[in-house]
């Protein structure tokens, strides 16, 4: 029972050792449908590169702004791994129009589906719009709450920190393979 | 288990723990609250937590949730208590879950359980789910599980299912996108006893349903079914059949869109009664719905555009009505423009047409007609913000004989100031002209103020003092009549 109880204490040990060399809080990997029915995981995007998730509803005029004020610093960035994804967290009574929004926007985003809330209860989401850069180790090393005009800026100069200098091959997609 | 046994599985997991380098991460949310009412001091305290707990491919996650109203209690007003587990194991492209979770089957016509936090309102299930996601963006759902619908009403929680004799739900729900244009989806749901006082021998409910979808260019075109056999209430019994569909049809071109929505649900509802487990979606924007599932026919366009940048226009049509009751109703229609003027200003203009008739109780028709006003000022970290509407309300009742046919305006006001996304300062008034018993209790102005505090960005305190005028509020098609309140209001949201 001794050896028992240590192993114990081991284990917890090296569990709160391992928790507590990580500087950053560990994203959540996720499965959800994008607007085109394609299902997608955190973990493939971030085999990409890093990932910047914005969570978005149709009321929100600020999350829209945003993801709006971002297309450019995106174009500019994608070559070199960047991914921007518009988390939708409308109901799913609300997926027609969220589909054809996303599509009148022409958003080069990947647009997910979060009408059960999962991933916005999983990430602790309070406030929209909340944003999320998540870099390839799956640490969310960034957090963007609110939007105001501007913003895109500051945003933009934290995804430059985390992104190689070179660009990166894309890695096909898993229904290509 | 034996204590060589236990030293094993114990070194097991350490080896395994190292071998692995997997990390334990917590997270969490918890939304603490407490309402001092000012009429009779009684109080009101509340807390939600949920904990996601992560250790390689296994999940877990606790769920406290304590509503503890002041005494005296009552059969309606009484403590709730509950604690929620969930175990996941959660390899690449599977899934096995133990424990509470949420599940909507395609648009929700066959199941539906969710949670909505803005509208307090938790529909869950408590049992095991199995999932696994397969090539061609191919799911496979098959659950078992009892069915729990709390729900916030009249100022206090009520657990709507409390006296439900049904046994636990079986669903299977397949859904893939074969090809990149298409998507398809076929689903099954089964809940054996409607109520132990149906005489039916086999007394269950099944709905079969499918979907299909296709994506050309533009357009999308999505089409949903769904097929309930149940059984009759009482004397004789026998088999009940109820037919729902849903269709919607959207085309999206740069800064413009259309969609356009169908629906027909007749005895859809399962189980019978104040709750249902699906919940098949609503035309009408303000989610107003007349008989969830069991007779509804309607249909809704909404329209936007973007012609430049700057400005985004909307219009909304909605219908909805009863087959079998005609005086059954809701038409809603509403225009929306907003307006940016520069980095600083933002404008916006709604008009809002709704006539409801026979939808809230006692109600035999209600008419608004609702503009509002909003305008946005931003200058460096500081924002102003002013909201104005005024309703003309048109009501006739058949609970007050004396004046059945009413005639008022309600209005409501709000000036906020914001610092930041750290604090926002809101001023409010809500005003009716006519002194309404039984809607207002004969009350007709509500000031209220209220501060939004992020003291980090994992913590929100929300203070309110003041009136609060309630009314019927919808959400996604589900109703209630809030309760007005006077009192104060504190709301802590930390995230961990």
């Amino acid at each position: 029972m001794r050896f028992a109880r240590l192993s114990l204490v081991l284990l917890f040990a090296a569990g709160l050792g391992l928790a507590a060399e990580t500087e950053y809080e560990q994203a959540s990997d996720f499965t959800l449908k994008d607007v085109t029915g394609a299902s997608v995981t955190l973990d493939s995007l971030l085999e990409v590169g890093p990932v910047y998730m914005e969570c978005w509803d149709l009321p929100c005029v600020n999350c829209i702004a945003e993801l709006d004020a971002l297309m450019p610093v995106y174009d500019s960035l994608k070559e070199r791994g960047l991914q921007i994804v518009a988390l939708s967290v409308d109901k799913p009574s609300d997926e027609a129009r969220v589909k054809a929004f996303v599509k009148s926007k022409k958003w080069p985003y990947i647009c997910l589906l979060d009408a059960q809330n999962e991933v916005k209860k999983a990430y602790g989401i309070i406030i929209k719009p909340t944003a999320y850069l998540i870099n390839q180790k799956g640490e969310i090393v960034y957090t963007h709450i609110g939007y105001k005009k501007g913003d895109e800026k500051k945003i933009a100069a934290e995804f430059l920190k985390w992104l190689p200098e070179t660009p990166v091959e894309e890695i096909p997609a898993e229904e290509d393979k | 288990m034996t204590g060589r046994a236990l030293r094993l599985a114990c070194l097991l997991a350490v080896a395994g723990s190292l071998a692995y380098g997997a990390n334990l991460t917590i997270q969490g949310v918890n939304r603490a609250e407490f309402w001092a009412y000012r009429d009779n001091w009684a109080t009101h305290a509340e807390d939600k937590m949920d904990l996601n707990l992560k250790y390689g491919d296994l999940n877990g996650g606790l769920g406290l949730f304590l509503f503890e109203p002041s005494q005296p209690w009552t059969a309606a007003k009484k403590p709730v208590r509950l604690f929620d587990y969930t175990l996941a194991y959660s390899p690449k492209q599977l899934e096995v879950l133990y424990g509470k979770f949420f599940q909507t089957f395609g648009k929700g016509l066959t199941l539906r359980a969710y949670s909505d936090d803005d509208f307090r309102h938790y529909k869950s299930l408590h049992g095991l789910r199995g999932t696994a996601h397969l090539p061609y963006s191919t799911d496979v759902v098959l659950l078992g599980a009892r069915l729990r619908d709390l729900f916030f009403q009249e100022g206090t929680y009520k657990l709507m299912n409390a006296t439900d004799t049904t046994d636990q739900v079986l669903g299977a729900d397949l859904s893939s996108r074969p090809f990149e244009w298409s998507g398809l989806g076929a689903r099954y749901v089964r809940v054996n006893r409607d109520s132990t006082k149906d005489v039916t021998a086999k007394a269950f409910t099944e709905l079969y349903g499918g979907n299909v979808a296709a994506a050309f260019g533009p357009f999308d075109l999505y089409g949903e079914a769904c097929q309930r056999l149940g059984t009759k209430a009482g004397f004789p019994g026998g088999r009940d059949k109820g037919l729902g569909y849903y269709l919607s049809a959207t085309a999206a071109f740069s800064g413009y869109s259309v969609v356009g929505e169908y629906m027909d649900y007749d005895r859809i509802g399962f189980p019978t009664g104040v709750y249902h487990w699906n919940d098949p979606p609503t035309p009408i924007k303000s989610g107003v719905a007349l008989n969830r599932g069991e007779d509804e026919k309607g249909f809704g366009v909404i329209a936007t555009a973007t012609p430049w940048g700057t400005l985004y226009l909307e219009g909304d049509y909605g219908r909805l009505y009863k087959h079998k009751d005609p005086n059954s109703g809701v038409v809603e229609w509403e225009g929306k423009s907003r307006y940016s003027l520069g980095d600083a200003w933002t404008f916006e203009a709604k008009f809002n047409h709704m006539v409801q008739q026979n939808v809230e109780l006692h109600v035999l028709s209600r008419g608004t007609d609702r503009p509002t006003v909003h305008v946005n000022y931003l200058v460096g970290e500081h924002t102003l913000a002013f909201e104005g509407e005024y309703d003309f309300v048109t009501e006739k009742r058949d609970d007050s004989p004396l004046d059945p046919d009413q005639e008022y305006h309600e209005s409501a006001l709000t000036l906020s100031y914001g610092y930041g996304a750290a604090l926002l300062f809101t001023v409010g008034w809500q005003y009716v002209d006519k002194k309404l018993d039984i809607r207002y209790a004969g009350e007709q102005s509500w000031p209220m103020f209220e501060v939004v505090w992020s003291i980090t960005e994992r913590n929100v305190l929300r203070a309110r003092v003041g009136a609060e005028r309630g009314g019927y509020t919808c959400s996604g098609g589900v109703c209630r009549l809030e309760s007005p309140f006077n009192g104060a209001k504190l709301q802590l949201i930390s995230r961990f």
